[in-house]
């Protein structure tokens, strides 16, 4: 592909399109699952298969996010930021929705711990 | 039905996109060659905002030499990348081609 310059490159390659560049070696070590990883993929694949949010959808929320979130995010972190964002964008539940209940289930963690 | 079979040589589109797309920029502009024919799929570029009743077309998947892809390339000369792609970014080269 022709020469992009850099503010080209910000349109046209998105953050995940590294291909053939030059990078730190892969760490390839295995890790465990940890059970809400699990759940988050769990709820993604049905949400595709009902049709409420498809994973080509959610590709391309994680595109989205910026070189910055991108690197800093775990895998599913920003499966699970993303899906936040799309189902916002959607108008399944508001921000502040959203963040009552995430106030909920920390209230609810710290009473269990 | 499908416009190409296996064993066509292809041209990778070298189109800039803005969006979403599944076609690395490494691959773009690039020469392959269909290794199979798979079937139609609702394309990433319409699934990816939200259009279930987007454009279906048919998805192949397409070998490339590595060599061809990075000519620095040092490891085997028969190394190769096959990736999946749709037919709208495919346009065949005439010419014979060895399966």
């Amino acid at each position: 592909m022709q020469e992009l310059n850099e503010r080209t490159k910000l349109l046209h390659r998105p953050v995940n399109d590294v291909g053939g560049l030059p990078r730190e070696p892969l760490n390839l070590t295995e890790h465990p699952m940890q059970p809400w990883e699990k759940r988050c993929h769990a709820l993604l694949e049905s949400l595709n298969a009902r049709g409420v949010l498809t994973m080509e959808e959610k590709r391309r929320g994680i595109e989205d996010m910026g070189q910055t979130i991108y690197a800093a995010l775990t895998y599913y972190e920003k499966w699970a930021m993303c899906a936040a964002n799309a189902l916002m964008t959607k108008g399944h539940f508001t921000p502040d929705e959203l963040a009552e209940r995430i106030a909920q289930v920390r209230r609810r963690f710290e009473e269990e711990t | 039905m499908s416009a190409l079979a296996a064993c066509q040589a292809v041209r990778i589109a070298d189109r800039r996109t803005v969006g979403h797309s599944r076609v690395p920029t490494y691959v773009r502009g690039a020469r392959g060659t269909v290794e199979r024919v798979l079937r139609e799929f609702l394309i990433p570029e319409d699934d990816a905002f939200g259009r279930p009743n987007g454009r279906r077309l048919t998805l192949y998947r397409v070998r490339f030499a590595a060599r061809d892809l990075w000519p620095q390339y040092r490891g085997s000369a028969s190394d190769e990348v096959q990736i999946e792609i749709y037919e709208h970014w495919l346009e065949p080269i005439e010419e014979e081609v060895k399966p």
